[in-house]
């Protein structure tokens, strides 16, 4: 049994997100398809897929893991072409099915050398026997394989903008992509943590990327007008975040953020028609902002050297600029301080809890790493209070702009896919122009 | 040749005539022709079907199959008729239609393995559109002189992407190229590929261009109206200044296409008068089949004979006074039923929802209005104040990007349980509204008793009683879903797209006060001592209804309950799957809000027997006799005849024509700017109009495509003088937008012709 079967490390707790997940998305498409004659078929399609991310999950066989990873996304592609008669939403499913053939040839070639290493075809074997006899080189080649497999399938810059156009399919799956599926590169990078973590090429290239797509992203978010768009857009950098706190050796915290972000992000999917008004940052003084922000980040990570001999840049960074927000949305001390206890409380113990589950395991260590990337997050909030509190400013304009314009990352590789694979065959063009008129 | 001026001006014209789009959260029904109706529907149907492809009438096949189904009277059709009908539907005829130059390019221009320019140019105008409407602080700056024009050159400058997706290497000289005038853009385009268009062919292109982007348009227009802007003229310039644009990029880089271009214009430009003028005769067998059509819906319509017996002989204990939507039909007639069977002598009258309070809610930064859509709100009350709630700091710390990190992280577990239960519908009781004589503002000051009376007078007479009963309750309604951005279109079309519960409370609150009460007395107003107002909410998804008043006598209570539950068993419907659709978060059809009105009823309700079309009629209580100058009918038929004419439009145009006139399909629906409005999927033009799934049930469309009939109760001589004072809605008649019938003392319908 064991052969075939695992529930180790993380797995039981994403088995039992991914039921959630199933409950919620099923039960809200078939409402949501009531009177469509075509409710069947798009039900049956979604518990398709529903079913093979369950069999990912708990498959310890690489052959089977590879078929249900590959599997998975030629069912979401069945969902993303279910208008098929709308060309973006064809352009984007195409993009996407482009990548994800990629991002199976990493996890393909990165399994077939660990094969050849082992002779085994079962993880946890593979895990061990892997980590403990390695070839240099195999072993680095294998890593970086498994890493690009993993940050394809998050959707990290440069290759995210199918993520933000397939917001072209109705909303379940949007809510079954944004909070179940993405996650599973995360998830590939957390069931085989000793296959990747001393491979010092594979963790900074997963970083820096995962970094830099999470603050590109964010940062890009902010200027989108509507508000699917802007979801998928807040997906690609939470999966960034995640990324990153896996490269970095936070498993607990990856493992919280996977699981919390989820929640959130399904919610706010399925939620997408309440009409609901997202506040736009009011002109503020940048310098007052940036001086309480650097004030809480300071205070955190000394608490945290102190009380724990670790300063931990990153989640100190992210949490002062939480606090900075909260501070600033209040104007009453005693609430600003009430909230900030709670976040801070809920935080530790949500992370103590994670902590629990997730094995602790070995981490890449660099000194230089973390510094580097928490410096990288304060240039990203500044930058971010620069463009949004002083909107009349210059710089502030550009910047706009130019992030509006999605850095001009995803041009070319539209151009390519419709180059490779026009949305529609000659013959579905003439029977359509024919329908248009005398065109 | 025509001079630049000229053509400023048909561009400033085809701007004006686009009929605003509220938000969001205002959403009402509007008729997307508004400002057509001085010209008949057919011509302005053969119009825009050329330019733009629009339908205002059904195809064929819908005709033939109605027709073969004997849903169209034989008596209304000629052999004629079907002939030329049939021979119509087996043609299957393409009529011809404007293109513009980003058609004609992705035409000549092979690019089936390339973006195609007229999608990406109605994208690239949309996404301007939303950012301009989405950041206020940061692109108009300078308030309604803020030019959308120069926000989108700035924006079209800067941005290098279009170059590469588009792989054209000299687009951005061409933009750096455009001039920052507008008008000075078109004296370009005049100049260099519109030298030989006529009038005609100028109003064709500009109607054809701005069709492309007609949901922004609206909702453009809808800040034009309110703040004196040009943003409609300035969109139209946009998408100009891209065909300008395409047509420099083509005489650049490819002299073939370029040729071909000029061609095709100039073809187009020469023949656009005719094809049109072929269009309208096309259609003119189709309009005899549809007033045919509509002229056979009226048959399931019965009306007694005019009674000689006066009704006051025995005065009604209850009077329910509902508002005219499509939706109270139903319900009045089952509280009238209900008081028969407990012997309880109810009468029931229809009266618009607003209740004749011209009102908006005043909060810090906006105020939103509870009156229709042409009207202008005259009385002002607070909102209550909005703490600091854990929710909209919660909703601030996950989409503020620095903060979302960690925040999810901490309490994003938070939503698990909605997520579980899913978001709870909405009702808007304005419970939480303070009502009073005092609370009520006319601009800063508190309004005089003096006009408060004046309110409460127009209001009576308007709902013309003849004696008061015991209890009088006036009802308004309001829809209860979850998760539907369109809500605000099933709420009160006579509120701006609120629930009907705070007119109904406030004019309740000023009918009980005995200072008011003394006042009336003196205008001539006997309300009895023991006659008490009573205010509640028919919520008309389950059909029950709330009460907004306090120590509501259980007689009443129980009459209304009586008639509720009728209801529900009349449908074969239960209380909990209605129940659950109010509360579905997943639900895109909580009910079929007006869908299916068709007709509009000015005269005695009590005269209209037929059960079966219940649900299709707007009943507006009309006493003739009482009005010998036509006065009171002239209002009635500029007030609640338009609104209905507004809501009957949408309603007709979603179904004529749900790929543009219509908002798509709900699956894909994306909020655009917080509530400006809607996009079907990742982009194109904003969408006005009804979503599929609001007029069709998956099978076939649940609204009959009927231009309003307006019925009213009065001799001829009457509505002849109302209509010569109802400007607005006499156009709409005069051109066929309505059509327009006398009910006679026998009971029978008698057509009014148009002169």
């Amino acid at each position: 049994m064991t052969e075939w079967l695992t529930l180790s490390g993380v797995r039981p707790v994403l088995l039992a997100l991914v039921a959630l997940l199933a409950l919620v998305v099923t039960r809200y498409a078939i409402t949501n398809f009531r009177l469509d004659p075509r409710r069947g078929s798009f039900v049956s399609k979604l518990a398709g897929c529903l079913i093979t991310v369950l069999v990912l999950i708990v498959s310890n066989h690489i052959v089977v893991f590879f078929v249900a990873w590959m599997g998975i996304s030629l069912q979401l592609h069945r969902l993303l072409m279910f208008y098929p008669e709308r060309d973006r939403a064809v352009l984007a499913a195409h993009k996407k099915f482009i990548l994800a053939r990629c991002s199976e040839a990493f996890l393909g070639t990165a399994f077939v050398l660990m094969y050849l290493n082992t002779s085994s075809l079962q993880l946890d074997v593979l895990l061990e026997q892997f980590a403990t006899a390695p070839t240099r080189i195999t072993q680095h080649i294998a890593a970086l394989c498994l890493v690009m497999a993993a940050l394809i399938k998050c959707a990290q810059l440069p290759l995210h903008g199918w993520l933000i156009q397939v917001v072209e399919a109705p909303t379940p799956v949007s809510a079954l992509l944004h909070a179940g599926i993405i996650n599973l590169g995360g998830f590939l990078l957390l069931v085989t943590i000793p296959l990747w973590s001393d491979s010092f090429l594979a963790v900074w290239l997963l970083c820096l990327v995962s970094a830099a797509s999470c603050c590109f992203a964010a940062l890009i978010m902010a200027t989108r007008i509507s508000i699917k768009v802007r979801l998928a857009w807040s997906t690609c950098a939470q999966m960034g975040l995640m990324l990153l706190e896996i490269g970095l050796g936070y498993y607990e915290l990856a493992l919280l953020h996977l699981v919390a972000h989820s929640v959130y992000k399904a919610h706010a999917f399925l939620s997408v028609g309440e009409v609901a008004f997202i506040k736009q940052p009011k002109a503020r003084s940048i310098v007052r902002v940036s001086l309480i922000f650097l004030i809480l980040q300071g205070f955190i990570a000394a608490a945290s050297w102190w009380l724990l001999d670790d300063p931990k840049w990153l989640p100190s960074a992210l949490l002062a600029m939480a606090l900075t927000t909260i501070w600033m949305n209040l104007n009453q001390w005693l609430l600003r301080i009430g909230v900030s206890v709670l976040t801070i409380a809920a935080y530790l113990i949500l992370g103590a809890l994670a902590q629990q589950i997730a094995e602790p395991q070995s981490s890449f260590n660099s000194l230089l790493l973390e510094p580097i990337i928490t410096v990288l997050f304060n240039i990203f909030a500044f930058t971010y209070w620069m463009v949004h509190h002083t909107p009349s400013h210059r710089l502030s304009q550009r910047w706009f702009i130019t992030l509006n314009a999605g850095l001009y990352l995803d041009e070319w590789l539209t151009r390519f896919v419709l180059w490779l694979w026009p949305s529609h065959p000659i013959r579905y063009y003439q029977r359509r122009s024919r329908k248009e008129g005398r065109l | 040749m025509i001079t630049v001026d000229r053509f400023v001006s048909i561009a400033e014209q085809v701007s004006q005539s686009i009929a605003p789009q509220w938000p969001l959260s205002q959403w009402v029904a509007v008729n997307p022709f508004w400002h057509y109706r001085q010209q008949p529907i057919t011509g302005v149907a053969a119009n825009w079907r050329y330019c733009a492809g629009n339908r205002l009438l059904m195809s064929p096949d819908f005709y033939w199959q109605q027709w073969q189904q004997n849903q169209i009277d034989a008596g209304l059709v000629t052999a004629e008729m079907v002939q030329e009908l049939q021979q119509k539907t087996e043609s299957r005829e393409l009529l011809p239609q404007w293109r513009n130059l980003s058609q004609w390019v992705d035409k000549y221009q092979q690019r089936r393995r390339k973006m195609r320019w007229n999608d990406e140019v109605v994208l690239q105008i949309s996404q301007t559109c939303g950012l301009f409407m989405q950041f206020p602080t940061r692109f108009q700056q300078a308030g309604k002189d803020s030019s959308l024009y120069q926000h989108w050159l700035t924006i079209s400058r800067a941005d290098r992407g279009i170059e590469t997706l588009m792989d054209e290497a000299d687009l951005n000289d061409l933009f750096a190229e455009l001039p920052d005038d507008p008008h000075e853009l078109i004296s370009l385009c005049q100049a260099s590929f519109l030298t030989e268009a006529s009038d005609y062919a100028l109003q064709c292109y500009c109607q054809a261009l701005i069709s492309d982007l007609w949901g922004w348009a609206a909702a453009l227009a809808y800040q034009d109206a309110r703040q004196q802007s040009q943003w409609v003229f300035e969109l139209l310039c946009i998408r100009l200044a891209w065909e300008y644009i395409l047509w420099q990029l083509a005489e650049l880089t490819n002299a073939a296409v370029y040729k071909q271009l000029q061609q095709a214009l100039k073809a187009q430009i020469e023949n656009c008068e005719g094809q049109v003028a072929h269009i309208k005769q096309y259609n003119d067998a189709l309009w005899q089949w549809q007033m045919a059509y509509e002229r056979s819906q009226l048959n399931a319509l019965k009306f007694s004979p005019a009674t000689s017996e006066v009704e006051s002989n025995k005065a009604p204990v209850v009077q329910a006074v509902f508002c005219i939507d499509v939706r109270s039909e139903r319900y009045r007639r089952a509280l009238e039923k209900a008081g028969q069977r407990l012997g309880v002598r109810t009468q029931s009258k229809g009266f618009a929802g607003f209740f004749g309070v011209p009102l908006a809610v005043q909060s810090k930064k906006q105020a939103t209005p509870h009156v229709p859509g042409l009207l202008q709100p005259a009385y002002y009350i607070k909102a209550p104040e909005r703490k600091h709630s854990v929710m909209s700091l919660l909703s601030n710390l996950f989409n503020t990007p620095v903060s979302m990190f960690s925040g999810i992280e901490a309490l994003g577990l938070g939503k698990l349980k909605t997520l579980l239960t899913g978001v709870p519908g909405k009702l808007a009781t304005a419970n939480d509204i303070a009502v009073s004589g005092r609370s009520i503002c006319q601009g800063e000051e508190p309004a005089s008793v003096e006009s408060l009376v004046s309110l409460c007078e127009q209001a009576l007479t308007g709902m013309q009683f003849n004696s008061f009963g015991n209890y009088v309750v006036l009802v308004g309604h309001g829809s209860h879903h979850s998760n539907n951005a369109q809500r605000a279109g099933f709420n009160c079309g006579a509120c701006g797209g609120q629930s009907g519960a705070l007119s109904a409370r406030v004019l309740t609150r000023l009918l009980n006060d005995s200072d008011i009460r003394q006042h009336l007395l003196e205008r001539g107003f006997d309300i009895p001592a023991g006659t008490e107002f009573y205010s509640a909410l028919h919520e008309t998804v389950t059909d029950k209804v709330m009460w907004l008043s306090d120590s509501v006598p259980e007689r009443l209570q129980r009459l209304f309950n009586n008639a509720s539950e009728s209801l529900i068993v009349a449908n074969n419907a239960s209380d909990k799957p209605l129940k659950n659709r109010t509360d579905h978060w997943a639900e895109l059809r909580p009910e079929w809000g007006l869908a299916d009105n068709n007709v509009l009823f000015f005269g005695r309700a009590n005269r209209l027997k037929s059960s079966e079309t219940v649900g299709s009629n707007f009943l507006h209580d009309y006493y003739s006799e009482r009005d010998p100058e036509g006065s009171l009918l002239t209002q009635l038929l500029s007030a609640p005849g338009l609104v209905a004419n507004w809501i009957n439009s949408q309603y007709y145009c979603s179904v004529t024509d749900p790929g543009q006139l219509g908002s798509g399909n709900k699956l894909l629906h994306n909020r655009v700017a917080n509530d400006i409005g809607i996009f079907e999927g990742n982009g194109g033009d904003l969408r006005q109009g009804l979503a599929l799934q609001s007029v069709h049930n998956g099978n076939d469309f649940v609204h009959r495509p009927v231009r309003l009939q307006v019925i009213i109760e009065a001799g001829e001589a009457t509505i002849h003088r109302a209509l010569a004072g109802a400007t607005a809605f006499n156009e709409l008649f005069q051109q066929q937008w309505i059509t327009l019938y006398r009910l006679n003392a026998g009971g029978e319908l008698c057509p009014i012709t148009a002169e």
